[in-house]
Parts: C-alpha cells; sequence; structure tokens
C-alpha cells in the first residue's frame, strides 16, 4: 500500500464528473468526480451541498483499495457554522477549514490512517464551492481535465438564485 | 472536588452553547459542546413553527455526511430511520427531525447530536448485543462452511506442548493460512502473540506462510493495536459481515488454493 503522501503528491487527472451514487437526496446536491492517478489503488472526489444552506457543502478526496474501506484523506468544507474541535483541543470558530491528516503521519502506509481526517486548519472564509474544489486541488495535485469548475460555477449560482427567492418570498 | 464543583464546571461548559440565526426568522443553527467522530460538530437546526413549536432538524447534514464514503442505498436509510426513530426522531426528506415544544429545545438537540454520532456506527457495526465470543463463532462457522476438510479450528501446533499459542483457525492449503479472529484489541494482541511463537517453528519446518486476521471491524481497534495488527497480518476484510461473500474468495487467495486444486 502506498503512503498517504505518496498518494497525495502523485499527480492527478480530473477526468469526469456524475450526480453522487446515491438516490437523488432532497435534502443534498451530489456529484462524484473521477480520478485518474498512478499511485496504488483508487481516488474519487465528492461534492456535497445541503439544499437548504448551500454555504454548507464539502469537497474530499475518498482513496479506495481492496479490502480496505474507504477513507477521506482530504476535506473542504465551507462553513458548518459551528466550530470544529481538533484532537489537540483547539477549536475553529465558524470558519470553513481543510481536514487533512498531521505531518508525522504523512509518511504511514494509508491502510494505517483511521476513516477520518480529523485535524483540520483554516482556509479563506467565507469560502465559495468553486474555491474549495480550487484549494482541494492544489492541495493534492489534480489538474481539472473534465470541468467541475464550471460545473460547481452553475451549482453556486442557481444555489445563489434559490436563496434570493427564498428571501423574496 | 464535589458534586458542587463538578456541577459548576459542566455548567460553564454548557454556557459556551449558542445559537445563531442562519435564515434570520426562518432557520436557527444550535451550537453546543458537541462533536462528531472527525472533530466537525453535530449540526443541529431549529426552525419555528406557527403554533410556537419548534422544529429540530439535522436539514439532512446526517445523510449527506454518510454519503461521502458510501452509496446511500433504501437499506442505508432505513437503518437510519430506525436509529432515529429509537431516539425520537424520524428522517422525512432526507432529514432527521422531531418537533417538540420550546421547553423542550435543550433535551432534542443533544438526542439529535446523539444520533448523528451514532449514525456512521448504525451502518458498519454487528448487530446490537453481539458478543466477542458470538461473534468468534459466526466466523469459525463461516471459515468451516467455506473450506471444510482444510481448515483446522484451534490449531495447535506440535512445538507447543502446554497448548497456550493455539491459532483459532488454520487453512491448510499450498500456502499455510493463519487466521486470527479480532473483534477486540485483547483478541488483536494475542493473535499477535501466536504468530510471534509459531512464525518461527513453522519456518524451520520450510512451510511458506500468510497470516491473516478477520476484525470485526479493523477501525475500531485503537490506533496503536490497529498498526501493531496489520504490520504483521494481512486483513482482507477489514468489516466482517455476517455471511460476507468474499470470505472464501478472499482466504483461499491467501492459501493458494487455486494452485491446488
Amino acid at each position: 500500500m502506498p503512503t498517504l503522501r505518496e498518494i497525495l503528491t502523485a499527480p492527478k487527472r480530473a477526468t469526469s464528473h456524475r450526480p453522487g451514487k446515491s438516490k437523488a437526496s432532497p435534502s443534498h446536491e451530489a456529484h462524484d468526480v473521477a480520478i485518474e492517478t498512478e499511485a496504488d489503488g483508487r481516488l474519487h472526489v465528492f461534492i456535497r451541498v445541503n439544499r437548504a444552506i448551500p454555504e454548507s457543502f464539502s469537497v474530499g478526496l475518498v482513496y479506495s483499495a481492496e479490502g480496505l474501506r474507504d477513507r477521506i484523506l482530504v476535506r473542504v468544507n465551507g462553513d458548518h457554522g459551528s466550530s470544529h474541535r481538533n484532537p489537540d483541543g483547539t477549536l475553529l470558530a465558524n470558519t470553513s477549514h481543510i481536514h487533512g491528516h498531521p505531518e508525522a503521519r504523512q509518511d504511514w502506509d494509508v491502510s494505517q490512517l483511521g476513516l477520518e481526517a480529523k485535524h483540520a486548519a483554516p482556509v479563506e472564509s467565507p469560502l465559495t464551492l468553486p474555491r474549495a474544489w480550487e484549494i482541494l486541488c492544489a492541495a493534492v495535485n489534480i489538474v481539472d481535465d473534465a470541468g467541475v469548475s464550471r460545473l460547481l460555477w452553475h451549482l453556486h449560482a442557481t444555489l445563489a438564485m434559490q436563496i434570493s427567492m427564498e428571501f423574496d418570498q | 472536588m464535589n458534586a458542587a464543583d463538578l456541577t459548576r464546571a459542566l455548567e460553564s461548559a454548557f454556557t459556551t452553547a449558542s445559537v445563531r440565526a442562519r435564515r434570520q426568522g426562518r432557520l436557527y443553527q444550535v451550537e453546543i459542546p458537541a462533536y462528531l467522530a472527525d472533530g466537525d460538530p453535530a449540526l443541529l437546526y431549529v426552525r419555528p413553527r406557527a403554533d410556537s413549536t419548534l422544529e429540530v432538524t439535522d436539514l439532512g447534514h446526517t445523510l449527506m455526511r454518510l454519503s461521502y464514503t458510501r452509496a446511500i442505498t433504501e437499506k442505508a436509510e432505513r437503518a437510519i430511520g430506525d436509529l432515529a426513530a429509537r431516539h425520537g426522531f424520524a428522517l422525512e426528506a432526507g432529514e432527521i427531525r422531531v418537533i417538540v415544544p420550546q421547553g423542550e429545545l435543550f433535551a432534542a438537540v443533544l438526542g439529535l447530536s446523539q444520533v448523528e454520532a451514532a449514525a456512521e456506527v448504525a451502518l458498519t457495526s454487528t448487530p446490537r448485543g453481539l458478543s466477542v465470543e458470538r461473534f468468534k463463532t459466526i466466523v469459525r462457522e463461516a471459515l468451516v462452511a467455506a473450506f471444510a476438510d482444510r481448515c483446522q479450528l484451534d490449531y495447535r501446533d506440535p512445538s507447543d506442548h502446554d497448548g497456550l499459542w493455539a491459532m483459532d483457525a488454520v487453512i491448510d492449503g499450498p500456502t499455510w493460512l493463519g487466521v486470527a479472529i479480532v473483534p477486540s484489541d485483547i483478541e488483536a494482541e494475542r493473535a499477535l502473540a501466536n504468530k510471534g511463537r509459531l512464525a518461527p517453528e513453522l519456518h524451520l519446518r520450510g512451510r511458506k506462510t500468510r497470516w491473516a486476521a478477520i476484525p470485526r471491524d479493523i477501525n475500531a481497534l485503537s490506533d496503536t493495536t490497529r498498526r501493531r495488527l496489520m504490520a504483521s497480518y494481512l486483513a482482507p476484510i477489514p468489516v466482517y459481515d455476517e455471511g460476507h461473500p468474499e470470505l472464501r474468495e478472499q482466504l483461499g487467495d491467501l492459501a493458494d488454493l487455486a494452485k491446488a486444486s
């Protein structure tokens, strides 16, 4: 199995996107992005946006391999509206943030990592969905050959319009 | 320190509770010091109703989170709906929610935080009440059913005169496959000790060996034990569901049974 560092630094290419595998949910928007990489194992990116409060979203890189439960390696969140607590007890208050694993674990075999990336650091806030995708791509070396950015700008605009109409009612 | 001190300590933590308007007049978010496994907060929202009651809801965040790493099937939704119902909530239109009078707001948000924390486990755990021994029995029965005469339970090596290092099972193929059933940290540490004792003996006899661990849930083990176990054993099935369809294929491959036929 590769190490976390090997997976994160390996060049990756977003090749296609499609609606999430689950049946359509009334409460959130779901898209999955296929990722091509030479690292061992399989990768994909999930994009989830809450329909009621679209500023609450998550964009994350998931690693899959035979015999291993899928695990999230890196995840960028919009503002959930409450504080994130890091394992050392520090709180990130009401800010967009990026989840990952600490430097000390970067050279661990990926199978030895926990399912959750518990360590979070703040990112620019407020954060838009397209910008979250850019941050994720930069953090894990993804080239967007699938037009994901265009999809997310469309989604961002659509959901913003929806909120605007709610306020007008 | 006495009960009064502890009460003050508890009260001071809950004075951090706050409410923030997400959509003024229509939707509010409650923040209490309740966190999920990845450190993110339990997401708790309130919609005021015309009759002065409150709808307490997760706004669909629970299913949204679960969908990050799995498809939310109808079976998964039913499991979450059952979990919600046990705590007095309903799963409706993708949201886990309940309607309560204002005086029950605190209890409702606490209950919802419990449901959100339990949701991941609800989809991955073996049935409630399954003891360690019952889990081991289930897996042993499955091994015998899959491998028949090639499977020896409670393998005791000839060199183990006192019977202190018995392997849960051995699949005797071209490759000798030691199988440890590890539903807990203690069983995992026992598996490590057994391999430490048996591997040199088998090496002296010229047997090609592999070692496989079958945990109930590999990620339920403590971090250190899990790392130690995975440094010594293969774990082809990291979460064992009853009647796991891949048991025979996964372990058969490790024992090189295809070469024996």
